[in-house]
């Protein structure tokens, strides 16, 4: 659905974008990971066509260049910045961006967008009352109320309480299970891990490497580190069966603790650039 | 400490990395004390004022040359007394001065109870240069006066035209015309020992110039245009130098024939709309930096439409809050303050003119600037410069001439000028027009820049 064909974004001589290559296909949730600044709020600009690429092209399949506006009618964004209006209800909000659109009964839209973030009871209250978490599902309520095939999600859970991020995580779910592509962009690697069939690990203006996550573990995780504690001392042993290991601890006995810590993106990405991910 | 001087520094250094608002903390407060110097400590603040010249006599001639040469008023002599009122009706002079044609006849029968009539027509917005005009004429009538009495010539002619009045003025008996004959003659010979002095002091003052100028002394002259000093005692013990002069100014201001002369209401009323329009502005002004901070901008964006859009639609809300505020402040008036307006259709089209052109206005302010504080702090600053150069708060007489020239690129001095045409100037859609085209340049060219502007904006 959506194609970055090596994407090249600079900012004087700072190289936000460098080179940037991706495809996130119907019904897929691309995860686009990385520290902030890595360049991954660029690329979403890029996609949508409000920033023009130094270099390289973005393509939506079958529908053209997102330079066009009515191309990107097919686009629903959730920016990272909350971009709703406090002063209006939840129902005024996403009706205003509903009737933007053209969308052919708004009033309708804006309701079943606003029952699918859990919004209903709230409709009417206006924004700047609601909470962090609320605010949050509002904005992404205002990205998806028409059914755009694609979907930027830029940091859509940046804040929010665990209620909401659950409910949000459940809901792009739905929204690529009904055949929306998204791409999503999240620091929070467990995230990525929950919900995302493929993803990408950004630094410093570049893709590092793609793939599922499993993949990506396999390729470039560790091995899993298995803690043992009896009354001598802790013993740590890195394996590839984890489950041997323990079996194996219990049956020697006298274990009074076992912590089994496997690999994740976070240690993908230690072992790709060095670095913590929040470093 | 530390922390304290750490943040500080953080805080000086944004400040000066954001141009915008380096400029309003530097250079607009020097710009704004530069204006405040020029209008209260400038020199040169000739308030202009119209004269007709309709009497032949030299009498009216000196009196006009007089006003020529007062440096407080900015004389335009015009041929007639219909080009003058046009001229304060369109608002280009404070009033126009009429010397009519009967001024010197009626000056040189002053002894015999006449008076000279001089006329005013002021400009009702300009109270304040028309109450100095009137004024400056008062006291030039006076100085005219004492000419008048201590010019042998004049006062001999003066007193025989005089004479001649009372003999043929069929109102007054035998006895009431030999008391006045009594007077007039204890006068002529008053005037005659008070010319037979002067010239004497005259010449005594010329024998002590001779030997000041032989000895080397630079005695000085005390003589004017020609004529002997002036001595005016009599003027300076009297209660009230204007009580009973044969020189009368007779002022009146100028409003529409068709109205009764307007209400304070009716004058200020077009400055209320002015400030209206600053309000909406204000609303507005800051309108596409406030969707940048909320991120509301980028949704715009998405939408399928152009920016042009956007911003027409953005202007459509600026242009109904005008034309509601327009609306309300002349229910207001009419209503509440029994204003008469003298066209309704000019009225209206004036008000939607306005409307258009602050409307333009407010787009090239919106795509102007970057965030929201600055589209607020220099958005406030424009205008509010803008209004007071065009006569939204101070009068136009305290202005030094080249900021009353500079009002002309305000657009508020012409939106001022289109809606008192209409309310009380009358007036006709010829005398409008130029405000009209004025304005509605002013509203195009907001648009376009407010487009390019934000076109730039948002691709940047």
């Amino acid at each position: 659905m959506l194609v970055l064909d090596d994407l090249v974004k600079n900012f004087g001589a700072l190289r936000a974008v460098d080179g940037l290559s991706l495809r996130v296909n119907r019904g897929e949730i691309f995860g686009l990971l990385g520290p902030n600044g890595a360049g991954k709020s660029t690329t979403i600009s890029m996609a949508i066509g409000l920033i023009t690429p130094d270099a390289g092209s973005v393509t939506y399949q079958g529908l053209g260049s997102p330079t066009h506006h009515m191309v990107r009618k097919n686009v629903g964004v959730a920016p990272q910045t909350l971009a709703i209006y406090q002063e209006l209800t939840g129902e005024e909000n996403v009706l205003f961006f509903a009737r933007l659109q053209g969308v052919d009964n708004p009033c309708v839209a804006a309701r079943d967008a606003l029952e699918r973030v859990g919004l209903t009871a709230r409709a009417h209250d206006r924004a700047a009352t609601y909470s962090g978490g609320m605010q949050r599902r509002l904005n992404l309520a205002a990205a998806f109320f028409h059914k755009p095939p694609l979907l930027l999600l830029d940091e859509p859970t940046a804040g929010v309480d665990p209620q909401s991020r659950t409910n949000i995580l459940e809901l792009v779910r739905e929204l690529a299970n009904e055949g929306a592509a998204i791409l999503y962009t999240t620091h929070y690697m467990e995230e990525a891990q929950k919900i995302c069939d493929r993803v990408g690990i950004m630094d410093e203006g570049k893709v590092l490497v793609t793939g599922s996550v499993e993949e990506l573990l396999a390729k470039h995780g560790k091995e899993t580190l298995v803690m043992i504690e009896r009354p001598g001392g802790e013993t740590r042993i890195s394996t590839n069966d984890p489950l041997r290991e323990v079996t194996s601890a219990l049956e020697a006995g006298d274990v009074t603790g076992l912590r089994v810590e496997r690999a994740d993106l976070e240690t993908v990405f230690l072992s790709l650039t060095g670095k913590r991910l929040r470093d | 400490m530390r922390v304290i001087l750490t943040i500080a520094a953080k805080d000086l250094r944004l400040l000066l990395r954001d141009r915008t608002n380096a400029f309003f903390v530097i250079v607009f407060p020097l710009a704004i004390a530069i204006f405040f110097g020029s209008i209260f400590g400038g020199s040169s603040r000739s308030i202009p004022v119209a004269v007709v010249i309709e009497s032949a006599g030299p009498a009216a001639t000196d009196f006009a040359n007089a006003l020529e040469k007062d440096s407080t008023l900015s004389v335009r002599i015009l041929p007639s007394r219909e080009e003058a009122d046009a001229s304060v009706r369109l608002g280009r002079v404070a009033a126009c001065v009429i010397i009519p044609k009967t001024f010197d006849a009626d000056l040189e029968k002053a002894m015999a109870g006449s008076r000279a009539i001089v006329e005013v027509h002021c400009d009702p917005a300009r109270q304040a240069e028309s109450g100095l005009v009137v004024g400056k004429l008062n006291e030039h009538a006076m100085r005219a006066i004492v000419r008048m009495f201590t010019n042998p010539k004049i006062n001999s002619k003066m007193l025989a035209q005089s004479k001649l009045a009372l003999v043929l003025n069929p109102n007054m008996t035998s006895q009431q015309r030999e008391r006045v004959s009594d007077v007039l003659e204890s006068v002529q010979e008053l005037f005659k020992q008070q010319n037979r002095e002067a010239a004497a002091a005259a010449a005594a003052e010329t024998s002590k110039k001779i030997a000041g100028s032989v000895n080397g002394d630079s005695a000085s002259n005390n003589t004017e245009n020609g004529n002997v000093p002036v001595s005016t005692p009599s003027s300076a013990t009297s209660p009230d130098p204007f009580l009973a002069l044969p020189i009368k100014i007779q002022s009146s201001t100028l409003a529409s024939e068709s109205t009764e002369p307007p209400s304070t209401f009716a004058v200020t009323f077009p400055q209320g709309l002015a400030w209206g329009f600053v309000g909406c502005i204000g609303a507005f002004g800051a309108g596409m930096a406030e969707e940048r901070r909320r991120g509301t901008f980028m949704r715009l964006l998405l939408a399928p439409c152009t920016i042009a859009s956007v911003l027409a639609g953005k202007s459509l809300a600026c242009f109904t809050t005008c034309i509601a505020m327009s609306v309300f402040m002349l229910l207001v008036a009419t209503l509440g303050f029994h204003v008469s307006v003298a066209n309704w259709p000019l009225l209206a089209l004036a008000i939607v003119t306005c409307s258009f052109a602050f409307s333009g206005f407010t787009m090239a302010l919106s795509g102007l600037f970057k965030n929201e504080g600055s589209a607020r702090s220099a958005g406030n600053a424009i205008v509010l410069v803008l209004v007071m150069i065009g006569g939204g708060t101070i009068p136009l007489a305290f202005m030094p001439p080249f900021l009353r020239t500079a009002s002309q690129m305000s657009p508020f001095s012409w939106a001022i000028l289109a809606i008192e045409g209409a309310v009380w100037r009358g007036f006709a859609f010829t005398e409008m027009l130029p405000s009209l085209c004025i304005l509605l340049f002013i509203g195009a060219l907001g648009f376009l820049l407010g487009n390019v502007f934000i076109q730039k904006r948002a691709r940047a």
